[in-house]
């Protein structure tokens, strides 16, 4: 390596700390040319991770086996409190489905009245988790399936409970997920009951925060925020977050926490959108036109 | 104390760090859905890299460590070239402690581990200042440098026990 014949003796060119210096020139090469969000660098992030999801799902298996026992024995320990609660959940539940069945019909009844065209029903594919790219700087999950099954960039992504991110590649066998609570993720949302709107930033911290709330907005503590749909991308009305506090204080600041803990995802659910056509392209006006209007 | 080059018999296994660091860096992503495992950024491919650092002689050994680099920017869904740039500086922090460490203890390799790590992780942090697509949390780094100096000793001795069972001999 880096050595040259010269004369018949071999002759050093480059040393190995010297070629560590060159491979640091084309690093930072690399960090001031190609973008993050590059198409190209995006698709050799999906192949990479197509070509070894099959290996990480397989490696991930034993680690999956030993937390699914933790949570098994975990289980078994509060059964009996658990049980309680489910069953007082399911009272409280049994009484919400009258008020349901009563709201259904009524929304149905308006929808005739305001001639509102009918939301498509929500197409969800499920997906195992392989592998968690989860550090300091990004927050993202690579999810089984892709392009095959219908997975598709742009589409959101749910957990059990709520949404937790959206596609942002998808290739043959696996796709890559943004988790809300990364720092590029913005997803436009909505609180239920105060109908404020606002937009969910990642922080890459486990909870995201609020951004671009009115200034007279006031949220309610326990307010579920859903989304807006706004953008299209995202269906509206997705579950998300619920509006707490920081800490004890009631007087504390407001804070927002996710419906599910998104360091124990296995599964998640893609929400199949209806694609959205653009608009056709506005015809260009001319000045004079233009002053006219 | 740090063997990791040749057996009396001549045969060398100095790929053994290098197999070691590509596991780690393809397998860093698994997901276990173990807490706290899957919050906190591991860096397990430090010590695999520290021992390259301390043992390679080979002029290819940059370029290797630099293409693992791109390959965890790859996976980690980093910036190209920023796990590549710490790979190597970790590498060069390494290499210019092989005189420093000859013949000394454990606990020095233990402690100029600890240290190195922590002056690369707080160079990650640097590069994540001057980078606008890098947003990082400071506590996170902070725990993931003290969780790889933990980790230290159990992937440091299987390699040193390794070596010392192929029979190998003492460094320079």
């Amino acid at each position: 390596m880096a050595k040259s014949r010269i004369g018949g003796s071999e002759t050093r060119l480059l040393s190995a700390p010297g070629i560590a210096a060159v491979c640091l020139v084309v690093a930072f090469l690399f960090l001031s040319v190609l973008s993050k969000e590059d198409p190209r660098v995006s698709l050799v992030r999906q192949i990479f991770f197509d070509a070894v999801a099959p290996v990480v799902e397989l490696a991930g298996t034993p680690a999956k086996s030993l937390a699914n026992m933790q949570y098994y024995f975990q289980d078994l320990e509060s059964a009996h409190i658990r049980n309680r609660v489910l069953e007082s959940q399911n009272i409280e539940l049994r009484q919400r489905i009258s008020e349901l069945t009563r709201a259904e019909v009524l929304m149905q009844q308006y929808r005739k009245l305001l001639d509102l065209p009918k939301e498509p029903d929500l197409e969800l594919i499920n997906a195992g988790v392989i592998a968690d790219v989860n550090s300091p700087f990004v927050h993202t999950i690579v999810t089984k399936g892709g392009l095959h099954q219908g997975i598709k960039p742009g589409q959101a992504v749910m957990g059990p409970n709520g949404l937790v991110g959206r596609v942002i590649s998808s290739g043959n066998g696996s796709a890559r997920v943004l988790l809300v609570t990364d720092f590029n993720s913005h997803i436009p949302v909505v609180a239920l009951s105060s109908d404020v709107q606002a937009i969910l930033s990642g922080t890459n911290r486990p909870q995201p925060e609020l951004q671009f709330l009115p200034r007279q907005a006031t949220l309610k503590i326990g307010d579920l925020l859903v989304t807006s749909g706004h953008g299209g991308q995202i269906p509206m009305g997705l579950p998300v977050a619920l509006v707490t506090r920081k800490g004890d204080d009631e007087n504390g600041e407001i804070a927002i926490q996710l419906l599910d803990d998104l360091a124990q995802l296995n599964f998640v659910r893609i929400v199949k959108s209806q694609e959205v056509e653009t608009p056709p392209a506005e015809i260009q006006l001319s000045p004079m036109h233009r002053a006219q209007r | 104390m740090s063997r990791l080059r040749t057996t009396t018999e001549g045969r060398r296994i100095w790929f053994v760090p290098y197999i070691l660091l590509m596991l780690f860096v393809l397998l860093d992503n698994v997901q276990t859905g173990i807490f706290p495992a899957s919050r906190v950024e591991l860096g397990l491919y430090f010590v695999p890299l520290f021992v390259i650092g301390l043992t390679a002689e080979s002029d290819a050994t940059p370029i290797f460590i630099a293409l693992l680099g791109l390959i965890n920017d790859i996976s980690n869904e980093m910036p190209l070239g920023f796990y590549a740039a710490l790979f190597v500086v970790f590498y060069l922090l390494c290499a210019s402690q092989r005189l420093l460490l000859a013949n000394t203890r454990f606990s020095s390799y233990w402690l100029t581990f600890g240290v190195l790590v922590t002056m690369t992780n707080f160079m990650a942090y640097l590069l994540a200042l001057v980078l606008d697509e890098v947003h990082l949390t400071t506590l996170p780094l902070f725990f993931s440098a003290i969780a790889c100096c933990a980790a230290f000793p159990f992937i440091y001795f299987p390699l040193y026990l390794l070596d010392d069972a192929l029979g190998g001999s003492e460094r320079n």
